[in-house]
């Protein structure tokens, strides 16, 4: 997997672990429901910033034409910062990813809309739909994140 | 031969761009523009605020109100006409004609009574199946060319797009229409009266909506421009690559003050980012320098730092280069944004083998006619703005032989990306490589 600095990363090791997530579904060349869900994870980043052990994912569903410079313009658009983390890489390893998540579809254009929210060290997930005002998707993540030691 | 070469050199040196709207309801469709403000517009289902040009009605409805359906939401159609209030209705309270609320991905846009009734006559023209853009009708298709204040070189221009359409009209046209160039001093004159703007050498003002398809150096925001020329930002990471290829990796970057200073950043930090080169703080630890600012200053630095290969643009070096000692101008390594005037036969222009002056940007402008001309036929007899532009980036290694290859895309607005790089010798530049491509 690469992100959208073209730094290559472990999914699980490099994002996840030891994380409170929360991961939508995109491709940048998507016109419609990509815009509203990468302008609500920048809310949610407003939101969360500062708040240790929170990561927000984008996974785009379309790794080819999403390069790391495409990702990285997407990223631009909504003022991503660091602990938001956009990811692509090679279709298979993509698609094993989404499989494993249950994201997976044949069509781009069908992707999900919905956000996996959980945590990894008390490994509870939630699904929530992305399109969900970030309040309440703030709420979901710190619910995640309790249990925490 | 020598004066020749080095007017087809000098009037590379065409550019700038700008841009704002004119027709207000399909700038507001298209592109989430309004005159005088920054549009914002409220996601209803995250309740967060977002600029109106990031969700433009055109993003899901589609440029011809055609619906879609993606990540299991149903983009409707706009294919039934509504009244004034119900576009109010809709838009600014997100309550459909059925009384029913909107899905909440259906953003809601803070329009004035003027920006909704502006909305509401383009999206009429989406609905009525009669309607034609502007410039066009069952027998003609106007096509405008603005030409200036660069007279001379702009007639030359309009001369070889003239050639063009003629002979395309003389076998009856596109779908029997016949094309006719307007020409007219400014492109926002144009904007009214014409379907497409062609091969103007100045895009200063390039109205938003009218498909103007033109050389423009600068890497160009309007989204209905396509352009044939090579930008700044595309030929330094061309030099970058080159140099890197040559075991040049240490490169320090001499930058004075030029019109290319963002363009030039912006290929810069790529550059360095993706590790193609290395930054170098100094002139003595460098393998070669990158150069930007003005002739003189170049003139200055190949005096100063002897021995170090100079790479930079032909923009910039213009042609004052072939006055220059040959020690001095054989460390240049010049990118250059177009065919040379070597590679392009005059014959290829219909006009013998004579030499003539501004050969480079009579070729551009023929090349623009050409990508008119082809993208015009497989849009077909029903011809909409919309698939025009839809044609034109269809175009995949369009062949032209008076330009690089030509390939557009939905986000690929600039059609020749890269450089030759070549290096400056008594008659003119000699090519170093084949073209150069780059991509993101």
């Amino acid at each position: 997997m690469v992100d959208q600095d073209g730094r290559v990363l472990r999914f699980y090791t490099d994002l996840v672990k030891d994380q409170t997530v929360a991961i939508q579904f995109i491709f940048t060349s998507c016109t419609t429901i990509c815009t509203p869900l990468g302008a609500t994870f920048h809310h949610l980043q407003e939101l969360t910033s500062g708040v240790d052990r929170r990561r927000l994912i984008s996974i785009s569903v379309d790794p080819e034409p999403d390069t790391p410079a495409e990702l990285r313009k997407f990223a631009d658009r909504f003022g991503a910062r660091n602990g938001w983390t956009l990811v692509t890489g090679e279709r298979v390893d993509i698609e094993n990813l989404l499989k494993a998540l249950r994201a997976f579809t044949q069509d781009r254009s069908a992707h999900s809309a919905m956000l996996l929210i959980g945590n990894d060290r008390t490994n509870r997930w939630t699904r929530a739909y992305g399109l969900s005002p970030a309040e309440s998707l703030r709420a979901l993540l710190r619910e995640a994140a309790q249990g925490n030691k | 031969m020598r004066r020749g070469v080095v007017v087809a050199y000098l009037v590379l040196a065409l550019l700038p761009i700008c841009l704002f709207g004119v027709e207000p309801g399909q700038s507001l469709y298209n592109q989430g523009r309004v005159e005088g403000r920054e549009l914002m517009a409220m996601l209803r289902g995250s309740a967060t605020e977002t600029p109106a040009r990031l969700v433009p009605c055109a993003s899901c409805h589609g440029l011809r109100g055609e619906g879609t359906t993606e990540a299991g939401v149903q983009v409707p159609a706009l294919k039934s006409s509504f009244s004034d209030s119900e576009l109010s209705r809709a838009v600014i309270d997100g309550i459909g004609k059925d009384g029913r609320m909107l899905h909440p991905s259906m953003p809601s846009f803070p329009l004035t009574d003027q920006e909704l009734s502006g909305l509401a006559a383009y999206l009429r023209t989406l609905t009525d199946s009669d309607y034609r853009a502007p410039g066009l009708d069952g027998k003609t298709i106007n096509i405008g060319i603005a030409l200036g204040s660069r007279s001379e070189l702009a007639k030359a221009v309009k001369q070889a797009v003239e050639a063009e359409f003629r002979e395309i009209n003389q076998r009856s046209g596109i779908y029997g229409r016949q094309l006719h160039l307007t020409p007219a001093h400014s492109n926002q004159d144009l904007a009214k009266n014409v379907f497409a703007i062609v091969a103007t050498l100045d895009q200063a003002g390039a109205p938003a909506g009218v498909p103007s398809v033109g050389p423009v150096s600068s890497a160009a925001a309007n989204p209905s421009t396509y352009t044939l020329v090579a930008s700044v930002t595309d030929q330094i990471a061309a030099l970058g690559e080159y140099l890197s290829t040559q075991q040049l990796r240490r490169i320090h970057w001499v930058r004075a003050k030029s019109p290319f200073d963002v363009e030039a950043e912006s290929a810069w930090v790529d550059l360095t980012k993706r590790h193609i080169v290395e930054s170098s703080e100094t002139k003595a630890g460098a393998d070669a320098l990158l150069f930007t600012g003005s002739v003189t200053d170049l003139e200055r630095l190949l005096r100063e730092v002897p021995n170090v290969p100079v790479a930079t643009l032909h923009l910039i070096a213009g042609s004052k280069v072939f006055d220059w000692p040959a020690q001095d101008r054989r460390r240049l390594v010049v990118a250059y944004p177009a065919l040379l005037p070597s590679q392009i036969g005059p014959a290829a222009l219909g006009l013998g083998d004579t030499p003539m002056p501004f050969l480079v940007s009579r070729a551009v402008g023929t090349a623009a006619a050409k990508v008119v001309i082809e993208a015009l036929k497989r849009a077909g007899r029903d011809l909409t703005r919309e698939g025009f532009q839809q044609a034109l980036e269809s175009l995949h290694e369009f062949r032209t032989d008076l330009v690089p290859l030509v390939t557009f895309g939905s986000r690929r607005h600039a059609g020749v990306r890269g450089a030759y790089m070549v290096s400056a010798e008594t008659n003119g530049y000699a090519r170093l490589t084949d073209w150069v491509n780059v991509e993101d």
